[in-house]
């Protein structure tokens, strides 16, 4: 058995050093100290021989299988320190291009009209939507705007027949939803409109929002609180706006609210035609008229309404010379957003 | 509207410079262009012209004087009354003319005065100077000067020849039908019945309140003239202005309204300038014709008055978040020259000037009071009253949840106007009697290309195809959500007569009626749609996919309406004239068709130049929403290993993938819970007319671990019925 064991010690002193990948440590464990390897037959042999004799022959036994378990994980370690260095080896190309997920875009408009809604839904406003298609009565007769006014001049109508046009602003969802719901309300109407009028900043089809407020005590000043939070969540905490009296037919007193010049910052350029204000929007509190035509009394309530243009706000904030652009859908100029 | 520094300082004193008197009226709702440099308008070296653009409100202010009595309100600086006054001299002009109104419903004054005598020259520079710097072109001394009034005080003048006037008699009347005119400049109008024209015994002389004639104009011979000052009806005006297609300098007054009270002083002013300019003598006494008043109509357009308001201090607070006191108040609306009296501590009674025709309520003081007190003077507010919750409506929140979902599949969003031209149905080839072609036309398009609203996407969608590929974009993966507009079936017959309807009896026009006008079909049906196409090109490029196919976008189609939660939907054959009629399929949700997929058609793609195939689809997105299941419900997630078992068969070509998928489903269902399609093969390796299919089957279990054993019985069963019913190989 002791000679046993010598040539078991010399075969795996000169076999062990030799081994060269993970498979040979596995095969060399498996014949070594497996469950039928040559060692571990012999240490269960060992029951058989004199106590002397055990205790010589089992103490070089477990040396050996000690010695051979040590130079087995030491192999191990060092072939995966090998690894991890060969995996140094070679070249890869990093700069290659990626390989691209097919992703699209959304439109500049809709995004910008998304936000623009999101701000207001923040504020509580509720959504509300009317037809494109609309009828002279409400995008005219009951904002006020009586036929022969010269106020239409204001917006060139398309027409389909005298009392059918398509809607020239939002602002015919006013009347609707008042009609149909009572006060307090607080409504966001964002949506498509039409005027006959085409070069590089107007478009016959463009996107406005239109926003109104009703309740018991809502007045001028809170007009201005309003917008002003809007328009500093939109364009950003420093940016000066002013409020300057306008005319619509459907409010009184009128206000058109400019901002300071996004491109000068106020100083004077192409964009703001030197005046260092940009006119994004159009308000003001809305007109005992239009309460009277949708039977609220204009006595008890009191509101404002407004108005911006998407076109013009997506232009301002991606510096978007051409209107013509949102909508020839160009993918290159698309894919820019 | 232009007007001189120095001319404005004529009328109003202030210490302003131009710059800041532009800022001051800007800030005061008269937005005032900063200045341009007096050459590039060839005005006067040292008179800086200033540009006004009002709004049409503000009548009151379309002349030097308007804006000279804005300016003193808004400085408190003095106005200085123009100077009216004329040297009469010789005769009486009763006895030179006479005039009678025929429709005082359409001129409410008519004024003149007769200068004879007149000496027809160029104007004096200075005259000429101005008038080129507001604009306006020189023509000679009489008629110069009436312009200049014009502008000056705002109210239109016209001087007419007085000895082409024929039997000393001005008739303003309605012209008679078919009347032929020629106006100063030349041009030759066919007149209505309801034009009203200034005549003499025999003819029209002047288009009334837009233009004078050539027959009766002032000319280099003109001795004597006549020059009218008179009133007309705005609306009137407007219309015939209109109808005529001539706009003036005139017209653009009476249409807007003007001052009543300022007819005898412009014809007064005009009279002395013409009479220093041209050395003519001012006849004694004026023509003055002057009806009763109409009553004033809503918006001020109709007549006028001068009304008198009571303007409540509290409300005027109310509305504007402020607290004004009434004297404050009081003394605002006296800058703008409106008499104010006391009634008590709230309440003030104000008579507002003639010329401030749009102030006719009481809210219609507060916005003065507003704009002259300064909006930037009104303190920001937040109101408190309201604490409400918002969301989407459903219908947005579906189409930002479908605009995810696309671009997310790789399509980018475009935009196409709602507006298309008829001549695409022939190029998309839509039948003749294909109800898309019912269109709602534009009157008055803006070309024909954009004269029609869209019953469909497609026009838009192929268009804006074309147009990427026509620039050298060819790989294109595009979609659009938007309305499409379906006139009610008796839109244009019905439709049409409702509103003639509503014409005649405007008061049965009432809020109720209209809003059911989209069920009597004057309103057509809105439907959103969303709709999109795929190019078969894509860009070549590193790692790139290959061509795109029918099965590209009909797995763009299915991810939608998966995360969409839409289940039970079911493409059909179509049979649309503008798809392939073999790659194209109608998109069905539990049974109701909801659009279509496909291969653009060869005879549509044709009729757009185009060469490429292109993939299409439209689904209409109420129907969507309608067929959605309302919330999603998680589905537990197995407990037990599954055991995957891939077959390929080979079998005839024509036999669908469905039916497969049916049968492999019908044999078993209780532990088989997925057939995935992972390979399909036609070609050299399989005898023509036989295609491969590979399908890996997914049996699993839900209360135990499955064995070999377990499976095997039913798998042969599939495979036994894969060789019966469809005659299947096994490869």
């Amino acid at each position: 058995m002791k000679s046993r064991l010598q040539d078991i010690k010399k075969e795996a002193e000169s076999e062990i050093p030799s081994v060269m990948s993970e498979e040979d440590i596995s095969s060399i464990k498996v014949k070594y100290l497996g469950r039928k390897g040559i060692l571990t037959l012999l240490l269960r042999e060992l029951s058989s021989l004199s106590p002397e004799e055990r205790k010589e022959t089992g103490k070089s036994a477990n040396t050996l299988k000690k010695w051979i378990e040590d130079t087995l994980n030491l192999k191990q370690t060092e072939l995966r320190e090998k690894g991890i260095e060969s995996l140094k080896k070679g070249f890869f190309d990093i700069t290659l291009p990626g390989r691209l997920p097919d992703i699209g875009s959304i439109h500049p408009l809709t995004k910008v009209l998304n936000e623009v809604v999101d701000i207001f839904i923040g504020m509580g406003f509720t959504i509300e939507e009317g037809p494109e298609i609309e009828l002279d009565y409400y995008n005219f007769e009951a904002l006020n705007i009586p036929k022969d006014h010269p106020a239409r001049d204001m917006q060139d109508t398309f027409y389909i027949t005298d009392d059918v046009i398509l809607r020239t602003h939002t602002s015919p969802v006013q009347v609707r939803t008042m009609e149909r719901r009572p006060p307090p309300l607080k409504i966001i109407a964002p949506g498509k409109v039409y005027r006959c009028d085409a070069d590089i900043t107007h478009s016959p089809m463009f996107h406005q929002v239109e926003g109104f407020m009703v309740d018991k005590d809502i007045t001028f000043g809170d007009l201005k609180g309003m917008l002003e939070l809007f328009v500093h969540q939109f364009f950003g905490k420093d940016i000066a706006l002013r409020f300057r009296p306008s005319f619509f037919p459907f409010t009184e007193p009128s206000a058109e609210v400019d901002i300071q010049c996004v491109i000068c910052k106020g100083s004077g350029c192409r964009v703001c035609k030197g005046t260092g204000w940009l006119e994004i929007l159009g308000s003001g509190m809305i007109d005992p008229a239009v309460f009277s035509y949708v039977k609220y009394d204009p006595e008890e309530w009191t509101g404002f309404a407004f108005g911006m243009g998407i076109e013009r706000i997506a232009m301002l904030k991606y510096g978007v010379d051409d209107i013509r652009l949102f909508f020839e859908n160009d993918l290159r100029f698309l894919k820019q957003f | 509207m232009k007007i001189t520094y120095n001319w404005l300082k004529k009328f109003v004193e202030f210490d302003l410079s131009p710059v800041e008197l532009s800022k001051k009226l800007t800030m005061a709702g008269l937005e005032t262009t900063p200045l341009l440099s007096t050459g590039e308008l060839g005005g006067a070296d040292d008179d800086p012209v200033i540009e006004v653009d009002l709004t049409p409100n503000r009548s009151d202010c379309h002349s030097v004087i308007g804006i000279a009595r804005e300016t003193a309100a808004l400085t408190c600086g003095k106005f200085i009354s123009p100077d009216t006054s004329v040297k009469e001299q010789d005769g009486d002009i009763n006895n030179l003319i006479s005039v009678s109104i025929e429709n005082p419903d359409l001129c409410y004054r008519y004024t003149a005065r007769i200068i004879k005598g007149v000496k027809i020259e160029a104007s004096p520079l200075w005259l000429e100077k101005r008038l080129k710097a507001v604009g306006i072109r020189p023509i000679n001394n009489v008629v110069d000067a009436t312009n200049y009034i014009l502008w000056e005080t705002g109210q239109p003048l016209h001087a007419f020849d007085y000895n082409c006037i024929k039997d000393n008699k001005i008739i303003v009347r309605k012209a008679s039908k078919n009347e032929l005119f020629i106006t100063l400049d030349g041009k030759e109008h066919k007149l209505t019945e309801d034009s009203l024209v200034i005549a003499d015994s025999e003819r029209a002389v002047a288009l009334a309140g837009i233009m004078g004639g050539e027959n009766s104009g002032v000319t280099s011979s003109t001795k004597d003239v006549l020059l009218e000052s008179a009133y007309f009806n705005p609306i009137s005006i407007r219309r015939t202005s209109r109808r005529h297609g001539i706009f003036t300098d005139s017209s653009y007054r009476f249409e807007r309204g003007v001052d009543h009270e300022a007819v005898i002083t412009a014809l007064d002013i005009a009279a002395r300038l013409i009479s220093k300019l041209s050395g003519g003598k001012v006849i004694k006494g004026r023509l003055d014709c002057n009806p009763p008043f109409p009553p004033l109509t809503k918006g001020g357009v109709g007549g006028f008055s001068s009304p008198q308001i009571e303007l409540r201090i509290s409300r005027t607070n109310k509305i504007l978040g402020t607290s004004l006191n009434r004297d404050y108040i009081s003394n605002l609306l006296q800058r703008l020259m409106c008499r104010a009296e006391v009634i008590d501590n709230d309440k003030l009674k104000i008579s507002v000037p003639s010329f401030r025709r749009d102030i006719e309520r009481e809210v219609d003081l507060i916005e003065e009071v507003a704009r002259l007190n300064g909006y930037e003077n009104i303190s920001k507010t937040i109101p408190s009253s309201m604490i409400s919750t918002a969301s989407l409506t459903k219908g947005q929140g579906f189409e930002r949840n479908i605009r995810n979902i696309l671009t997310s599949t790789g399509l980018t969003e475009v935009i196409n106007y709602s507006f298309i031209d008829d001549k695409y149905f022939d190029a998309i080839n839509i039948p003749q009697n294909d109800p898309l072609r019912k269109t709602i036309k534009l009157r008055n398009p803006l070309s024909q290309n954009w004269s029609a609203m869209r019953t469909t996407l497609l026009p838009g969608i192929i268009q804006t195809v074309v147009f990427n590929i026509n620039r050298g974009v060819n790989d294109v993966g595009i979609f659009e959500i938007g309305k499409v507009f379906i006139p009610h079936e008796d839109f244009t017959a019905e439709g049409a007569k409702n509103a003639e309807n509503y014409k005649k009896k405007p008061n049965a026009f009432s809020a109720t009626s209209a809003f059911s006008a989209v069920k009597r079909g004057v309103l057509p049906v809105e439907k959103m749609i969303v709709g999109g196409a795929v190019t078969e090109k894509r860009e070549k490029k590193i790692w790139s996919k290959g061509e795109r196919d029918f099965y590209y976008l009909k797995g763009i189609v299915e991810s939608l309406l998966d995360r969409l939660n839409i289940s039970d939907r079911e493409f059909c054959p179509p049979c649309l004239s503008y798809i392939h009629p073999q790659r194209g399929a109608g998109v069905k949700i539990k049974g109701e068709e909801i659009g279509f997929i496909g291969e653009l058609h060869s005879a549509s793609s044709e009729g757009f130049d185009l060469k490429d195939k292109v993939y299409v689809f439209e689904l209409n997105i109420e129907k969507i929403i309608s067929k959605t299941s309302a919330e999603k419900k998680y589905m537990p997630l197995p407990k037990y290993p599954s055991i995957h078992r891939d077959i390929a068969i080979v079998l005839d070509s024509n036999i669908r993938s469905e039916d497969v998928y049916r049968l492999i489903r019908e044999t078993d269902h209780s532990i088989l819970k997925d057939i995935i399609l992972f390979d399909y093969y036609e070609g050299k390796q399989i005898p023509a007319g036989k295609k491969s299919l590979a399908y890996s089957l997914v049996y699993r279990s839900d209360d135990r671990t499955l064995t070999d054993e377990d499976v095997n019985p039913f798998h042969e069963k599939i495979i036994a019925n894969l060789k019966d019913k469809l005659e299947a190989v096994l490869r």
